[in-house]
């Protein structure tokens, strides 16, 4: 793996300069964790209520990011499409808006008040904000671009000579993506969901502005951190701890390569 | 007075890919092995591909069977599912997550008889269970050949299918296009001119897009 | 050799470069007052600042955010000469780390919860407080306002706990929630809020104090006590004195 004569100095120093820059803020935490009272901070009511939300929440959001996101990355590289570019900037948006501006529009899009959110309410009596609904479509909105942009890269380096093969052979369309798109693409499905997931585990802007904060139904653990930040700092520590060692404990075996390639 | 069947293949018409410009008007009669000849880059792979679907014409007609099934001017095309070719293109394409026995299989068309058939004609049997990484490239070639072959097509495509193959390989294959009786009607792309003689028809040379011989063998 | 040298040779400067450059965006200057408030009086303490301005010739720099936020910032440093907060427990804490140094601490103006509703609403009756069909908003505990209203109405059917009052102001005014508990000055100073239904002035109150932190801050708290200062205050919907 590396160049004959070893690794250049100055890319493995400044890359030790980048590792420091990230692993400080986590040793940091690590070292004013109260590891002494932690079990029973954590044993708290309202850590168990917010890692209950927490995860309903992100699991949720991480299947329907799954949905919604596999036919959309495939159209985007697959179809021709005018406006393609407009629609890519589109599915990017998410990524790159402030979350709690993502959260205002969504409630201008979706609150009661909303663009479509009045009708939801007049017709369907259905109302988002203030719900685990409402946390589960914020944390949605701010996961699927990381989906999209996993799958869609790993559909443009795999060309689709497989799938005109498959068509040859008497396959009709939905029959090829079923049986050769998406089998070819499960490795990259599958890092795109960790992705996803993580994002959706620690929206926090979106949600506060969109879902609101409540105990046991919208206050996910990034809301129960921020709130305890307020009055009770060790719980904050402690709650970020959770939110660390979840996060550790799915990413590390499954983020083994970005996007993998076959 | 029995009519005369139609052509398995009637191609006249011109395709641009780019800088490249492909004006052909080619018939294959049925059980006929018409092999396709020429320099690379002469466009014998994308002529492949025009019967096969992949590509449309941009002028002209392709009948299959007797049915039209491009129609350059109005851009009218049968896709590639509902025509009844076998496409083996030259970096044959198997599907890595299926076995071969899945892969032979593969096609809707394909029967478990006529799938156990190929697995034995092309002695593949003993890699039924196996992944087409396990295989080397003599026997994927074969199980390429097999799969496309399984899907019952009236036309073959074969794309080098000898090119950098074993011995032992490239004789299986032989023998069974060989087999007239046996075999669908098929255009193959090779520079090997013991395949040509061997099992050709006719031969066609292609030099730049266009045909510039045509001889009965 | 001679690569790796220029190689750590830049990233060397460029860290200096950024480390002087953080150095200089923070100047001192002894004629400016830097007052730390409270969020709730983010809208008041521009024209007290205005009027401090006018008669002493030297400009007052404003840090506002929530209490917790700011008491955290003066643990850590941050310099100030002023804290205006309505949580006592802050200044308790920040007196025991010897932050205050013996300053001036002084109670300079309330200020009441009320049950506001947005202005497009239909009537209501305090019977609709305790309605759990209707969104209710309330500042979140641990905040002052949120400390507040727990103590004023028992087992409110909340729908969320908001960072702040202007939080709770924002769901009102976007006609998001129906009803919400928010401070007697946050409904003088937006339209689009109105009283539930009419309420007196009662104390559980959150009542606001400032504290000197320097010779320059104690002379800003007298300052908040003179009265030219309580006009303002109490024209911005503030009581000086509880009732």
């Amino acid at each position: 793996m590396t160049t004959p004569g070893g690794a250049p100095r100055a890319v493995l120093f400044i890359a030790a300069l980048a590792i420091t820059f990230l692993a400080l803020p986590v040793l940091a935490l690590l070292q004013r964790a109260p590891w002494s009272s932690l079990l029973n901070l954590l044993t708290r009511q309202e850590v168990i209520d917010a890692l209950g939300v927490s995860v309903v929440v992100s699991l949720v959001a991480a299947g329907i990011v799954l949905v919604l996101g596999t036919p959309l990355a495939w159209v985007l590289v697959r179809v021709n499409m005018p406006l393609r570019r407009l629609i890519r900037a589109l599915v990017l948006l998410p990524m790159v808006l402030p979350p709690v501006v993502g959260g205002t529009a969504l409630l201008f899009a979706l609150g009661r008040r909303g663009l479509v959110g009045q009708w939801l309410e007049r017709w369907f009596d259905v109302t988002l904000p203030f719900t685990t609904a409402g946390a589960v479509v914020a944390a949605t909105f701010v996961a699927l671009p990381f989906y999209v942009v996993t799958v869609e890269g790993a559909l443009r380096t795999n060309s689709d000579h497989l799938e005109q093969l498959a068509a040859t052979l008497g396959a009709s369309p939905i029959s090829v993506f079923r049986r050769v798109t998406l089998p070819q693409l499960m490795p990259a499905m599958a890092a795109g969901m960790a992705l996803a997931w993580a994002r959706a585990l620690g929206e926090f802007g979106a949600t506060i502005t969109f879902a609101g904060n409540l105990p046991g139904r919208t206050r996910t653990l990034p809301l129960a951190t921020f709130e305890a930040l307020e009055s009770d700092p060790e719980a904050a520590i402690a709650l970020s701890l959770v939110l660390l060692a979840v996060s550790l404990a799915v990413l590390v075996p499954t983020r083994d390569r970005w996007i993998p390639t076959r | 007075m029995t009519p005369l069947s139609p052509m398995a293949v009637t191609l006249d018409g011109k395709v641009a890919i780019g800088n490249f410009h492909l004006e052909v008007a080619l018939t294959v009669a049925p059980g006929e092995l018409v092999a396709l000849v020429g320099p690379n880059g002469a466009g014998k792979s994308t002529l492949l591909h025009v019967v096969a679907g992949l590509v449309g014409l941009d002028s002209g007609n392709l009948s299959l069977g007797g049915n039209t099934v491009d129609d350059g001017t109005i851009r009218r095309r049968t896709p590639p599912h509902e025509r009844r070719v076998g496409w083996v293109p030259q970096n044959r394409l198997l599907f890595d997550h299926l076995t071969v026995a899945d892969n032979v299989g593969f096609s809707p068309r394909a029967t478990t008889k006529k799938v156990n058939h190929l697995l034995d004609a092309l002695d593949l049997r003993h890699l039924a269970d196996r992944y087409p990484m396990e295989c080397s490239g003599g026997q994927a070639q074969r199980v390429a050949l097999a799969r496309a072959l399984a899907s019952s097509p009236e036309i073959l495509l074969l794309d080098e299918p000898s090119t950098a193959l074993d011995t032992k390989s490239r004789q299986i294959i032989h023998d069974l296009l060989g087999d007239r009786n046996s075999r669908p009607s098929t255009l193959l792309v090779t520079h090997d001119t013991t395949e040509v003689t061997g099992l050709a028809d006719r031969k066609v040379e292609l030099t730049s897009g266009r045909i510039t011989k045509v001889s009965p063998l | 050799m001679k690569t790796h040298f220029n190689g750590i040779l830049t990233v060397f400067l460029f860290i200096s470069l950024i480390l002087w450059f953080t150095q200089r965006t923070n100047p001192d200057s002894t004629l400016d007052i830097r007052v730390f408030t409270a969020s709730s009086l983010s809208d008041v303490i521009k024209d007290l600042a205005d009027e401090w301005t006018n008669g002493s010739e030297t400009s007052v720099e404003l840090v506002i955010g929530g209490s917790n936020h700011l008491a955290a910032q003066l643990r850590d440093g941050a310099p100030a000469d002023v804290f205006l907060t309505a949580d006592g427990n802050l200044l308790t804490d920040l007196r025991s780390q010897g932050l205050l140094s013996d300053g001036l601490v002084e109670a300079v103006a309330h200020n009441y919860l009320v049950v506001a509703q947005p202005i497009s609403g239909p009537d209501r009756h305090p019977s609709t407080l305790y309605d759990p069909s209707l969104i209710l908003v309330t500042c979140a505990p641990g905040v002052p306002c949120g400390d507040a209203t727990i103590t004023r109405f028992a087992d409110l059917p909340v729908d969320s706990h908001e960072p702040s009052a202007r939080a709770v102001v924002a769901r009102l005014a976007l006609d998001e929630a129906d009803l919400g508990v928010v401070y007697a000055t946050d409904v003088v100073a937006h339209p689009d809020l109105i009283q539930a239904w009419p309420q007196e002035n009662t104390c559980p109150c959150v009542a606001y104090s400032a504290a000197g932190m320097s010779p320059t801050g104690d002379k800003f708290v007298k300052f908040l006590s003179s009265v030219q200062a309580q006009q303002i205050l109490s024209a911005h919907g503030f009581t000086l004195e509880p009732s």
